[in-house]
């Protein structure tokens, strides 16, 4: 359970949460949470048909670890952290991002899966693109 | 000096490209990329008020100074999402 087993990866595969629980089982956890961010079939009631994700894939690889640094010097009881993004074309209700953070106690697993996904907002440079019925939009600029 | 600048998300849609290559003055920043850029395709001015802009794996101010051979990204905001 050392920093070296920590995941960080941007994938153009599907994302699987048992997969990624398994990344992160540790003997010593007695927690373990998962995020997923998963496509919404709206938004602002447009329907959404599909969306498609690009990543600056390096950088955001690089920002991930950051992250995952972050977290294991301000939740020294994390076991370990696994945080994956897809890019590529994805459907309703499929995962974007998985997050999965194994610590001692729960606390620490919640607390550091929810700073994980809200800085990787902020920071991984990730954008998407909503395709609707009538056209398709590049979100950011909108606030959305 | 040479600068390959890459454009991401709606930038490389709006200017057909995902990279430039730029010859600038030595001493040149990021602002100086920009306008480079905009030079050639001015289709992106309107968006330098949400513009980030990137060398490497880091973020940087308009006001970085560039080196030779420096890798610079601009692009939009990153896709964010309410929480």
């Amino acid at each position: 359970m050392t920093v070296a087993d920590d995941i960080f990866a941007v994938v153009e595969h599907p994302l699987s949460p048992d997969d990624i629980a398994a990344r992160v089982d540790d003997p010593a956890a007695g927690g373990l949470v998962i995020f997923s961010g998963v496509v919404r079939n709206e938004t602002g009631g447009r329907p959404v048909k599909f969306l498609e994700y690009e990543a600056h894939t390096a950088m955001a690889e690089a920002k991930l670890r950051e992250i995952g640094a972050a977290i294991r010097g301000r939740w020294p009881e994390i076991k370990r952290v696994a945080m994956l993004h897809r890019v590529g074309r994805l459907e309703i209700g499929e995962s974007s991002v998985l997050i999965a953070v194994s610590a001692a106690h729960r606390g620490d697993a919640f607390e550091a899966c929810r700073y994980a996904i809200d800085t990787l907002k902020r920071i991984v440079p990730v954008w998407k693109k909503e395709h609707f019925e009538d056209g398709e939009v590049w979100v950011g600029l909108q606030g959305g | 000096m040479r600068v390959r600048v890459h454009l991401f998300a709606r930038y490389r849609e709006a200017t057909g490209q995902g990279q430039v290559d730029l010859e600038l003055p030595e001493g040149g920043t990021v602002e100086t990329a920009w306008l480079a850029v905009v030079d050639r395709h001015p289709q992106l001015a309107q968006y330098r008020p949400y513009t980030l802009f990137a060398v490497g794996h880091d973020y940087v101010e308009p006001d970085h100074r560039l080196k030779p051979g420096d890798e610079l990204s601009l692009f939009p905001p990153v896709s964010g999402g309410a929480s």
